[in-house]
């Protein structure tokens, strides 16, 4: 298994996890935004 | 089963993000009702012009508020408008909408608004909403209903809340 | 095993599919010029349904079916190195679902059938329509076990070993598509068929539309998975690197299939059929899905990050532009999860339960699903395309520059054509109407809009044209090359992975769990209250 996992080869995607990391939260903040400054403010729905 | 760290954290990052999102649908479904339309009310589509609730002098803004102030309006769906095609709301006030329709699926949506829902023969469509900015909209049909659904529309007046006078009675037709 | 009669076989389905695709391209265009009242000769209601609805068949059913059966024939043969099994049941497959999408096509083009893609009653089609559709999609259940016998036959072979990604993921698909079409298959059959036909006067409205969105969001993933296979087993070695992890691919996979399946009812959440409660743990399992999505967002951009540093990429971003944006495979997977990234953003706005009423059934809709779909998901197709045509016909591909081109203005096209798209959902423009104009202030801001939106189509008009003219030359004009063989297909595979990830026996009884609670009543209830019945309407 180890020989399929390049971070066992002391190489690790740490590019890869910035970039998804910062994905997530300007996905959160525009969820967060959407839902709360956009969607809600258009009036209360049941 | 091997995970790489990194990707292991990120899992836990996109995890935290789903439970976020999750997380404040339910709370603002139980602590302010936030619900989409889920009436689930039947009601036959053939004999509307029949029925207590939408036969036509029953349709648009009921003049009695319901018992906690909210407004009734009751329209009808049909090719191709949304009966009656001029009704007018305070802003900021409750407002239950119910809708039928008496031939075939149709959408009803208010831009700007969240008043919205399908309306599908059968079933009675109840959402309640809220009108916050007063204002001059277009009541859209937005589900295919036949060649005429790009003219499908009505339109609804909402007025400062101290300037709206209840109807006397219901029926009126613009 | 890729003999003559394979490649033939996939070459057929192929061009069937890239085919349905160009025309399509061309009632695209029509449509957004139609719609946006600009050239009023052209203005016709009547002709901008009958479009759309063949539009939306050739383009959701037809592209798709007949590209994921002939990829799948191909993967199966080249990943497993066994011979087809069954020829004549796979040509039988094909002839079944050719003559139900023709079938369809010719009520669809005469106007007979403008019921849209989703063909919601109580709007009647002539029921040509109805059969053919339904020939489509039983033809395409003979592809799947021919799928699962080759991969059982396999695994006797080869008992403990790992499945080869490729075709773990094929069987994947084959099992959710078996699950997904029996939503429509039962709306078809005990529904719309016999209502159609004149056998029954009434249709139960509520049930028809829950049983079709049973089908309808799992369906989307029968169309990811082939586009995954791309990005899991071609991208990482056409960058120069290896796929991160086998394993979280599988997992992937098999999340996909878990959780995509009873999901449907965010396609319902403004319906009044279905209660609150149902609505909201159906969205629950959509967030769910989201995270094998995820997750294959950082396996497959970790792979390219790998195949990035070893080109020579320094710091924290700099192997992305170390990798290979000349290979048509690796731009194609770039574009595509840029892609990914803002119409899966879509996808969770449009699942997010009550704020459904903000999106749903305006513009913002199909700029979705053509962004998520014909971006994300086509792109890969197209490429797949490229990269299959010069083993199918021993032609070196034409033009690897025009194919970048290609890759490049199909790209460029959906960017212009769905942000204008997404924008006027918002302002509250409904869906499929076939002109813009109320006479309603409001609805003045959408003009510009439609403007720049047949821009973008023309240039995807352009692109689509350009995709099947590189296809053709290669086939006639290009040069000849030995096979070189599929690197995908014979990728490194672990000896052995753990039996839940390699098989599905004891999957399919968690997915009829997961159905029952999440269909079993709201599928009930129909039976259960008194419905009352509408009969059919034409349009």
């Amino acid at each position: 298994m180890s020989a399929h996992d390049p971070s066992e080869n002391g190489q690790a995607p740490i590019g890869t996890w910035v970039l998804l990391c910062l994905v997530a939260l300007g996905m959160s903040l525009a969820w967060l935004f959407l839902y709360f400054g956009v969607f809600l403010p258009r009036g209360a729905i049941t | 089963m091997h995970i790489n760290t990194l990707e292991k954290r990120w899992l836990y990052v996109a995890l935290g993000m789903i439970l976020l999102f999750v997380g404040a649908m339910f709370f603002t479904a139980y602590s302010r009702n936030i619900h989409p339309p889920s009436h689930v009310e039947t009601i036959d589509s053939a004999s509307l012009h029949l029925s207590e609730e939408f036969a036509e002098d029953k349709l648009g803004v009921q003049p009695q508020p319901l018992p906690d102030g909210s407004l009734q309006v009751k329209l009808v769906a049909a090719r191709y408008g949304f009966y009656p095609r001029a009704i007018e709301v305070p802003a900021g006030r409750k407002i239950v909408f119910r809708l039928a329709t008496l031939d075939v699926l149709h959408g009803v949506h208010v831009p700007m608004t969240n008043m919205s829902t399908m309306v599908v023969p059968g079933f009675v469509a109840e959402v309640t909403t809220v009108f916050p900015k007063p204002g001059e909209y277009p009541v859209l049909c937005n589900e295919y209903c036949g060649l005429g659904h790009d003219h499908m529309w009505s339109k609804l007046t909402v007025v400062a809340p101290d300037t709206w006078r209840a109807p006397t009675q219901t029926g009126a037709q613009p | 095993m890729i003999d003559a009669t394979v490649k033939k076989l996939c070459l057929y389905h192929l061009w069937l599919a890239f085919g349905a695709f160009a025309l399509a391209c061309v009632f695209g265009e029509f449509q957004v010029l139609e719609r946006s009242g600009l050239i009023g000769a052209i203005q016709s209601p009547a002709v901008y349904f009958a479009s759309v609805s063949t539009h939306g068949v050739l383009m959701g059913f037809v592209l798709t079916t007949f590209f994921i059966m002939g990829f799948g024939y191909y993967t199966a043969v080249s990943s497993l190195q066994l011979p087809l099994w069954n020829p004549t049941l796979a040509w039988t497959s094909f002839f079944v679902c050719l003559s139900g999408t023709v079938m369809a096509a010719i009520p669809l083009l005469l106007g007979k059938a403008s019921v849209l893609y989703t063909f919601y009653p109580p709007v009647q089609a002539n029921a040509f329509f109805y059969i053919g559709a339904t020939l489509l999609v039983v033809g395409s259940w003979l592809w799947a076990v021919i799928m699962l016998v080759m991969l059982l036959q396999w695994k006797k072979a080869h008992a403990g070993q790992a499945v080869p990604l490729p075709m773990f993921a094929t069987a994947t698909n084959c099992v959710l598509w078996l699950w997904t079409s029996v939503g429509v298959a039962l709306e078809a059959v005990f529904q719309l068929l016999p209502w159609a036909l004149g056998l029954v006067d009434t249709i139960d409205v509520g049930l028809a539309r829950t049983l079709f969105a049973w089908t309808l969001h799992p369906i989307v993933y029968f169309w990811l998975i082939p586009a995954y296979i791309a990005l899991y087993c071609y991208v990482p070695i056409a960058a120069g690197g290896k796929l991160f992890s086998d394993e979280l691919g599988r997992l992937a996979f098999l999340l996909i299939l878990l959780f995509g399946l009873p999901i449907g009812f965010h396609h319902l959440y403004m319906d009044p059929e279905q209660g609150h409660e149902w609505k909201f743990l159906h969205m629950v399992g959509t967030f769910a899905v989201a995270i094998p999505t995820l997750l294959t967002g950082f396996t497959v951009v970790a792979s390219l990050e790998m195949a990035g540093r070893k080109a020579g990429g320094k710091g924290l971003f700099g192997w992305i532009g170390a990798l290979p944006w000349r290979n048509p495979m690796v731009l194609a997977a770039l574009l595509s999860l840029l892609m990914l990234l803002l119409g899966g953003f879509g996808g969770i706005v449009n699942a997010s339960y009550a704020m459904n009423a903000m999106v749903h059934n305006t513009a913002w809709v199909p700029g979705h699903f053509h962004l998520i779909f014909g971006g994300t998901v086509v792109t890969l197709y197209l490429a797949l395309g490229y990269r299959l045509w010069p083993r199918l016909c021993g032609k070196a591909l034409y033009s690897t520059e025009l194919a970048l081109v290609q890759i490049w203005t199909w790209f460029i096209g959906l960017v212009v054509m769905t942000t204008p798209w997404h924008v006027l959902g918002l302002l509250g423009q409904p869906r499929r109407i076939s002109s813009v104009n109320y006479n309603s202030v409001l609805t003045l801001a959408w003009d510009p809009y439609e403007l720049v939106m047949i821009m973008g189509g023309l240039i995807l008009l352009a692109s689509g044209a350009l995709y099947v003219y590189i296809l053709y030359r290669t086939q006639t004009a290009g040069s000849a090359q030995a096979d070189s063989g599929d690197e995908a297909m014979a990728m490194a595979t672990p000896a052995t992975v753990p039996g839940w990830l390699n098989g599905f026996l004891g999957w399919n009884l968690v997915i009829l769990a997961l159905m029952a609670i999440s269909y079993g009543y709201p599928i009930a209830q129909f039976f259960l209250i008194k419905t009352f019945d509408p009969t059919a309407w034409g349009y």
